[in-house]
């Protein structure tokens, strides 16, 4: 039996589904909003007193951090180092520059309001001074972290390693979705893969078991600037939203944190780039769906697409 | 003595014709199989491997709106053709840039 629960987190639509042969619903599923209030509350942007944002203000300064912020900066490390600094935290300068300057929610569609959108420094992780032994960061001066995707994955992750002792978990945070493996009775999860241009509509049907699985794109929380789409999604390299090709790139890996890094990554690449850093790994699948309308998937892929006539169990 | 020959030769065209059959069979079986993978191929013509750069990848291209519920990877020596199934019934949830 699958119970589930559904609620509004991190800006985002949180799904969390248990399956077990209880009829009753785990205990654990009610604890779930907490956790996120917990987690949203020290790694958000858009609170002013959150743990990241009294971060942010002490630039210069060193300052201890919480457990769970210290791992998802250790996340955010690793997601640096293996999407060669193609992804990091530290563009919070950049986002703002770009117009996401608050949460999405209230961005206007067409605004015209301040903003840079010259190429500016980067900064990187390593730039940054830390300290295991003390749990303590340093950050340089005018540098400022936006934990964004990389938060909502590490989230995803820890919720559904929480839940896995009632049962085989999925927890899916704005998209961003961690399952803890198949069902009791060996059957899989079923996932649609949105179509961006249409997202109430499926791509395709998912059969999944322990993974993760993220999309990222151009698609959604994007905004116009004088009469300029911009999005969200920066490329360190230039300090501006990626000029990409590509409209969304699904990725499925062995965690949800990779899903997410790579994802991006494939975004961020762009053309033929994209695909190649997909075949490259094998430990990932993927579908990029490109603004031209072509789809491409990846080899792997196929072992993850429904065939017609199997049937999920739910 | 004369007896055991005969039979034994008997036997000999049995397996034979049994060989002969099973190869015959799989001769068809090939034929009809390439005619299909080419057949839908050609009903679905935008379907192409659109790079020549490409091809330490092979990715598996599609259009946007190919036809419903069905895909050709190439991966292999031949082309695979098999169909998914999103349609029919719902899944229990959804992956989609960040909402």
């Amino acid at each position: 039996m699958i119970h589930s629960t559904e609620f509004k987190a991190m800006g985002c639509r949180i799904f969390a589904a248990t399956e077990n042969q209880s009829r009753l619903s785990p205990v654990e599923l009610e604890d779930l909003p907490g956790w996120f209030e917990g987690w949203e509350q020290s790694m958000s942007r858009f609170r002013p007193e959150s743990e990241l944002n009294r971060i942010n203000r002490s630039a210069g300064h060193p300052i201890k951090v919480s457990k769970p912020l210290w791992d998802v900066l250790k996340v955010a490390e690793k997601a640096e180092r293996e999407s060669g600094n193609l992804v990091t935290p530290a563009i919070h300068d950049q986002l703002v520059a770009a117009g996401y300057d608050r949460s999405f929610d209230s961005i206007p569609g067409d605004f015209q309001g301040p903003g840079r959108m010259d190429e500016n420094e980067t900064f990187l992780l390593s730039d940054i001074q830390v300290e295991s032994r003390t749990r303590t960061v340093c950050l340089p001066f005018d540098c400022h972290l936006d934990f964004g995707g990389v938060a909502k994955g590490w989230a995803a992750y820890q919720a559904a390693r929480r839940l896995r002792s009632a049962g085989s978990t999925l927890v899916n945070a704005g998209g961003d979705i961690a399952i803890t493996g198949r069902m009791s009775d060996g059957s899989f999860w079923s996932v649609g893969v949105a179509n961006p241009d249409n997202p109430s509509d499926n791509l395709e049907v998912l059969k999944l078991g322990r993974c993760g699985v993220a999309t990222s794109g151009t698609d959604y929380r994007r905004w116009k600037r004088d009469g300029i789409w911009h999005h969200h999604i920066i490329d360190p390299r230039t300090g501006l939203p990626a000029i990409t090709d590509i409209l969304s790139a699904t990725v499925i890996a062995p965690t949800i944190m990779e899903a997410e890094m790579n994802s991006k990554v494939a975004v961020i690449l762009g053309g033929e780039a994209a695909s190649s850093w997909l075949e490259e790994n094998p430990v990932l699948a993927g579908i990029l769906v490109y603004k031209t309308g072509r789809i491409v998937y990846s080899h792997r892929m196929q072992h993850f697409l429904w065939r017609k006539n199997e049937r999920p169990s739910h | 003595m004369n007896n055991k020959t005969n039979k034994k030769n008997w036997f000999d065209l049995k397996v034979l014709i049994a060989t002969l059959g099973f190869l015959f069979t799989m001769w068809l079986w090939n034929s009809f199989s390439k005619e299909l993978a080419t057949a839908t191929l050609a009903e679905n013509p935008a379907s192409n491997i659109s790079d020549p750069g490409m091809t330490a990848v092979n990715p598996v291209i599609s259009n946007v709106q190919p036809t419903p519920f069905t895909r050709i990877l190439m991966g292999g020596a031949a082309p695979q053709v098999f169909q998914t199934g999103n349609s029919g019934y719902q899944p229990i949830t959804q992956t989609s840039s960040s909402r």
